[in-house]
């Protein structure tokens, strides 16, 4: 958890922190990632779940 | 075949929830002693299959939107699909309670309550059930009685009750939510 991933957001790559790891419950048993995606112009962060094979490590 | 949520919640969960049955049992003594620290695990077993409850609904959920993702083209949208189903979703912190469930789950397009009690007619049952579990999680959460009745009295037969009812909710749960997404997606999604 705290792990920082790069993912495809909105048509473009954005930085996000992974907050839970959901366990493998995605379609076929693949696991999912719960992401918390930090916004601009200071609006809230949103969160949401993403298979693990879509995230890969931010540098 | 069920989704890998309600596997979790028929292994896992019942796992867990059994210990505290076997908690129960080992308390040993006669009286107001004995009497004290059962109504004590009785109140922790009731919190137990509301929050493991929760787990399932809220794994079951989250399956949902994976199935409905997965069916989206192109992928930048099935992203933005998935956390416009997700954000504000009652079940990551409120009680599954059935007014949350129907929120979240009718999110989805399904008219929720009215799917599961098409596949029996036992779910108007336990439905309130499960509403009256939610009632005692949060009289214990809070330490305040007074919606259940003003005294926290509360025996293990109505926690397995509860636990029954939830168990059996699961199953039409896990059905419903299945049939409707294979309705929008056009196959069977677990």
């Amino acid at each position: 958890m705290g792990s920082r991933v790069k993912l495809s957001f909105g048509g473009r790559e954005v930085v996000a922190t992974v907050v839970e790891d959901r366990g493998n419950i995605g379609v076929g048993g693949r696991r999912l990632l719960r992401v918390r995606v930090e916004l601009t112009g200071g609006a809230e962060p949103i969160e949401f779940e993403v298979p693990a094979t879509d995230v890969r490590a931010a540098a | 075949m069920p989704s890998a949520a309600l596997g979790q919640w028929q292994t896992t969960s019942h796992n867990a929830l059994a210990e505290i049955e076997a908690a129960h049992r080992a308390v040993g003594g006669h009286g107001r002693g004995r009497r004290y620290a059962t109504l004590q695990i009785n109140h922790a077993y009731t919190v137990m299959v509301s929050s493991r409850f929760q787990g399932f609904c809220r794994a079951l959920h989250s399956a949902a939107v994976d199935v409905l993702a997965t069916a989206t083209q192109p992928a930048n949208v099935a992203v933005v699909l998935r956390s416009a189903l997700m954000q504000g979703r009652k079940l990551d912190f409120g009680n599954p309670s059935p007014s949350n469930l129907g929120a979240d789950f009718g999110r989805l397009g399904m008219a929720f309550w009215d799917e599961v009690r098409a596949l029996d007619a036992r779910n108007d049952a336990r439905k309130d059930r499960l509403e009256e579990l939610n009632e005692w999680r949060n009289a214990i959460a809070h330490q305040d009685f007074a919606r259940v009745g003003g005294r926290d009295l509360l025996h293990l037969g109505s926690v397995r009750g509860w636990r029954a009812a939830c168990d059996a909710l699961a199953i039409s749960f896990d059905r419903a939510v299945g049939m409707h997404l294979g309705r929008l997606v056009g196959r069977a999604p677990w």
